[in-house]
């Protein structure tokens, strides 16, 4: 929220005076409710939005904290704000839903009644986190991508023409210049990430390199910002069902209950 | 297997869950549209080659050409966004709602798919939202998209 807040990209710094419809079914049904329309040059409206989003987890964990048997209560309320709130804020120019997902599917593990559910459903989103990095490597193979030896360089002319031209001599400009001039040497970095992304199917069946894969998808944020100057952080909370830490037979039970799990009595 | 411990859990959630699948390997195979929470995850996944020629957005602010440099990644995608999509919102909205919402959703109404904003609204919006993200006053701003030719080594202004 803060490094949202310090870019400006919280709804109301947005100040959203149209909007950019997208090709998603479920949005276009979500539009007939005109919330996207209300929001735009509201000001008030895009303050209150926000305020509820950022909220909603605080809400969460009060209930956890001190009501701990209709926690799950909370956690609907925020699955649904995030909802009514992502599909709003990714119609207007901001970000892409799919960097959001990591908010949409989250609030759903919390929905759990039962430690059992819980577990099954934090599961399921490790298996969805490896499937994201999983079928992009697949798709690199089925599209292509990978075997253009100038891919990476038109992908470089695509993402950032602009810096090119209006920042040339910048060192930034200067190394993506160079990377396009040098196609055979930019394929790499390309390549080695289809290669991580194709490592992530090792997740189905086995979890002994969950660490390493944390890392690789660690590098590969630092990169995609760096290379690409595309900020996928948001999508760093699916990394928690990687985490180690967070599985009951390194926790033990009771404090697995503790840590992550509502019980619900 | 996972289907089968989500079954004897609860089996709600596995009707949800194997939905999702079904519906997300679909999706991935059409790649056409979505239906949230359900995307394609390509990540740049389809052949992209350097062109000949590419159409540039340049902000100019009080008779200075904005830089990327000087701006983060998010800062900078605020601004060119807003500038990019505002251009292509009115044709891209309408041939949604042409091809594929009306027809899909049944409905007759566009009201809610397409934007009511006029070109000078959009101007004087922009001017006031470029001195939230630049933190100074903007007496004039010009959006223009340049063309640009790649000439193998680096992109130069196309002579028209």
């Amino acid at each position: 929220m803060l490094y949202k807040y310090f870019n400006g990209m919280l709804l109301y710094q947005l100040q959203p005076s149209f909007f950019y419809t997208r090709q998603d079914i479920f949005t276009w049904v979500f539009m007939q409710t005109g919330l996207h329309q209300w929001l735009l040059n509201n000001a008030f409206g895009c303050r209150l939005f926000d305020a509820l989003f950022y909220t909603a987890p605080v809400i969460y964990f009060l209930f956890y904290r001190y009501n701990r048997p209709r926690a799950y209560i909370a956690a609907i309320w925020m699955f649904i704000i995030n909802w009514v709130y992502v599909q709003c804020y990714t119609l207007y120019p901001s970000n892409s839903i799919e960097g959001h997902v990591a908010w949409l599917l989250f609030p759903a593990v919390f929905m759990a009644r039962k430690e059992e559910t819980f577990e099954v459903l934090f599961e399921g989103l490790r298996y969805f986190f490896l499937f994201l990095f999983a079928s992009a490597g697949l798709w690199k193979l089925k599209q292509g991508g990978i075997f253009h030896i100038s891919e990476m360089s038109g992908i470089l002319l695509y993402q950032h023409n602009q810096l090119l031209t209006n920042s040339p001599g910048y060192w930034q400009s200067n190394l993506i210049l160079w990377l396009v001039q040098n196609p055979r040497i930019s394929y790499i970095p390309y390549f080695l990430v289809t290669v991580m992304e194709l490592f992530f199917i090792t997740g189905f069946f086995t979890k002994k390199f969950d660490r390493l894969l944390i890392i690789l998808f660690l590098v590969f944020l630092v990169m995609d910002n760096f290379i690409m100057r595309i900020p996928y952080y948001e999508v760093m909370p699916l990394l928690l069902t990687l985490y180690p830490g967070t599985r009951k037979k390194d926790m033990g039970k009771t404090a697995f209950n503790e840590k992550i799990m509502p019980a619900a009595t | 297997m996972y289907l089968k411990k989500i079954y004897h859990t609860n089996k709600w959630w596995f009707i949800v869950i194997l939905l999702f699948i079904i519906v997300q390997l679909g999706m991935d195979i059409r790649q056409d549209i979505s239906l949230s929470p359900v995307y394609h995850y390509g990540m740049f996944s389809n052949v992209i080659l350097p062109e000949k020629h590419y159409t540039v957005t340049e902000i100019t602010v009080n008779d200075k050409k904005l830089q990327s440099k000087d701006l983060s990644p998010y800062r900078w995608d605020k601004i060119i966004l807003a500038a990019n999509l505002y251009h292509d919102q009115k044709n891209w909205n309408s041939l949604l709602w042409n091809t594929d919402i009306k027809r899909m959703l049944h409905l007759s109404d566009s009201s809610k798919y397409i934007n009511n904003i006029s070109p000078e609204e959009f101007n004087a919006w922009y001017k006031n939202y470029l001195q939230g993200v630049l933190h100074t006053k903007a007496d004039s701003v010009s959006i223009d998209f340049i063309m640009y030719d790649f000439n193998g080594q680096n992109l130069v202004k196309t002579n028209n």
